[in-house]
């Protein structure tokens, strides 16, 4: 990466809001996030991370403010077509998997490249080959998602991201779902992901995680960034109130 | 006189043969309307559970109109009010097969949409964080993962319909309800063919079921969905 790539801004957030009902979620968020950089997103339950990260790709509609995604407007006045598109090219990663139970492991892998990105069923199945090998699943292609085991059915739903050839990865509590001797395997296709140079916003409770591979962690509570800057800083040195006291409890 | 004809004989010489021929017109009555009332049912449910209001309500119109009214008004509706109104007139057979396929759609409709709802918003959010759209994520993802647990109300009410077929004969529509009653009548002898009668619509309501469980059998063992 030279240094004119590491500055180039990938996503930016323009005092982004989120409402439901009368429940604001989302007080004014605003941020950039540079191509490559790994973020993580901390905060106490509650406080809007996984809304966040849902309104990133549109999954959820702000209420205002903008998203930019590679100097392109999110959403707004776009059609559903080059929505689902941009969304298509943020690969999105959930608590509970949400592999698709009807489907083996490598139709999972080759279903949104083959009907999104009009990849042929050739190349979508190298493709997903070689992602499966990548998170050490190969031999587990033809199983479906009710005979892996959670670590494993996560490491598949990240290949099956990965698939999309996405720009920015969203990991939403990958690992909260599992048990605990499960975490590591996931932590370590993570950990790989971050340093293949692949843009990381990730929410979780793995400080570990944050300490050892995040560029940036920011503090989120009520709906608002509290507090963000390097893992050294935030974790050592806090200086918010409520940045103390919710490392305090940790 | 056939009167005295023994219970086996009559039965086979006089009731049988033509009870066949009606539970073949309730066979093609139930597997027409059966066929059209779930593409219709299919496509109301879509509506029903669309992003556009005016379909939603269009769809719970629909649904409570053909849930709402008796089978029987329905097709004597269809059959004697419809040709009043427009300048159509019917045999009472296709009139028939679109009386109960509409009707037998609003109950399938509601069938396919609680399916449809049953299945986690996990399912639906990753498939649109893949870049599917709306179309393909309902008939990609979440349409699929409803065969399974959709075939026991599906068969209920296959097997409803086969029996609601009965009610056509109300417009001279020749299956087995109304063979049956013609023969009772005309030989005076009602139990024999009654009995045979309730038979004819025992068996196509068996051999429903058994299919079904069969084709329940056969999803368990590929997705387990
Ligand atoms: N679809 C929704 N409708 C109504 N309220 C919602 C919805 N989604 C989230 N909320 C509310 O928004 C708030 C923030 O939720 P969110 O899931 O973003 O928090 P979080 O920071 O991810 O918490 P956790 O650590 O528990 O996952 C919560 O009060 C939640 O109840
Ligand atoms: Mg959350």
């Amino acid at each position: 990466m030279n240094t004119s790539d590491a500055n180039e801004i990938i996503i930016k957030i323009v005092n982004l809001k989120k409402t439901f009902g009368s429940l604001e979620v989302l007080k004014g968020i605003s941020t950039e996030i540079k191509k490559g950089e790994v973020v993580v997103i901390i905060g106490p339950s509650g406080s809007g991370k996984s809304t966040l990260l849902r309104c990133l790709n549109y999954l959820e509609a702000p209420s205002s403010g903008e998203i930019h995604f590679q100097n392109q407007l999110m959403g707004q006045g776009k059609s559903e077509k080059e929505l689902d598109l941009q969304r298509s090219k943020m690969g999105m990663v959930f608590q509970n998997f949400n592999l698709f139970p009807h489907l083996t492991v490598l139709e999972n892998l080759i279903l949104a490249p083959i009907n999104v990105s009009n990849v042929s069923h050739h190349d979508a199945l190298a493709l997903a080959r070689s992602f499966l090998q990548k998170v050490g699943l190969s031999e587990k292609e033809h199983s479906y998602p009710r005979e892996l085991s959670g670590g494993q059915q996560q490491r598949v739903a990240i290949a099956r991201a990965l698939c999309m050839k996405p720009d920015v990865m969203l990991f939403d509590e990958a690992t909260s779902a599992l048990d605990p001797e499960l975490v590591n395997e996931v932590l370590r296709v993570m950990k790989s992901l971050a340093h293949s140079g692949l843009t990381l916003i990730v929410v979780t409770h793995e400080m570990g995680f944050a300490k050892e591979v995040a560029d940036r962690v920011v503090f989120m509570d009520g709906g608002l960034i509290i507090e963000e800057g390097n893992p050294a800083d935030i974790f050592e040195s806090p200086k918010e109130k409520r940045t103390i006291e919710f490392l305090g409890k940790l | 006189m056939e009167d005295n004809l023994s219970f086996w004989v009559f039965s086979k010489s006089i009731v049988i043969p033509r009870l066949l021929e009606g539970m073949a017109i309730t066979l093609k009555l139930t597997i027409i309307s059966g066929c059209i009332g779930f593409i219709l049912g299919m496509l109301i449910a879509l509506f029903r559970i669309s992003r556009s209001p005016v379909l939603r309500s269009l769809a719970a119109f629909y649904i409570t109109l053909f849930r709402g009214t008796p089978l029987l008004l329905q097709i004597l509706f269809i059959y004697f009010a419809v040709p009043t109104l427009i300048n159509v007139t019917f045999d009472s057979f296709p009139a028939g097969i679109l009386a109960l396929s509409l009707n037998c759609a609003a109950y399938l409709a509601e069938i396919f949409r609680a399916g449809i709802l049953s299945i986690a918003k996990g399912q639906t959010e990753a498939a649109r964080a893949l870049g599917l759209s709306h179309y393909q994520t309902m008939f990609k993802i979440i349409i699929p993962q409803t065969y399974r647990r959709i075939i026991p109300p599906v068969v209920n009410e296959f097997s409803a319909l086969t029996k609601d077929t009965s009610l056509v004969s109300v417009i001279s529509l020749g299956e087995l309800l109304y063979v049956t009653q013609r023969i009772g009548a005309k030989y005076l002898r009602p139990w024999e063919v009654y009995v045979w009668a309730g038979l004819g619509y025992l068996i196509i309501v068996i051999c429903l079921s058994t299919l079904a469980s069969r084709l329940e059998k056969s999803l368990l063992a590929k997705g387990g969905v």
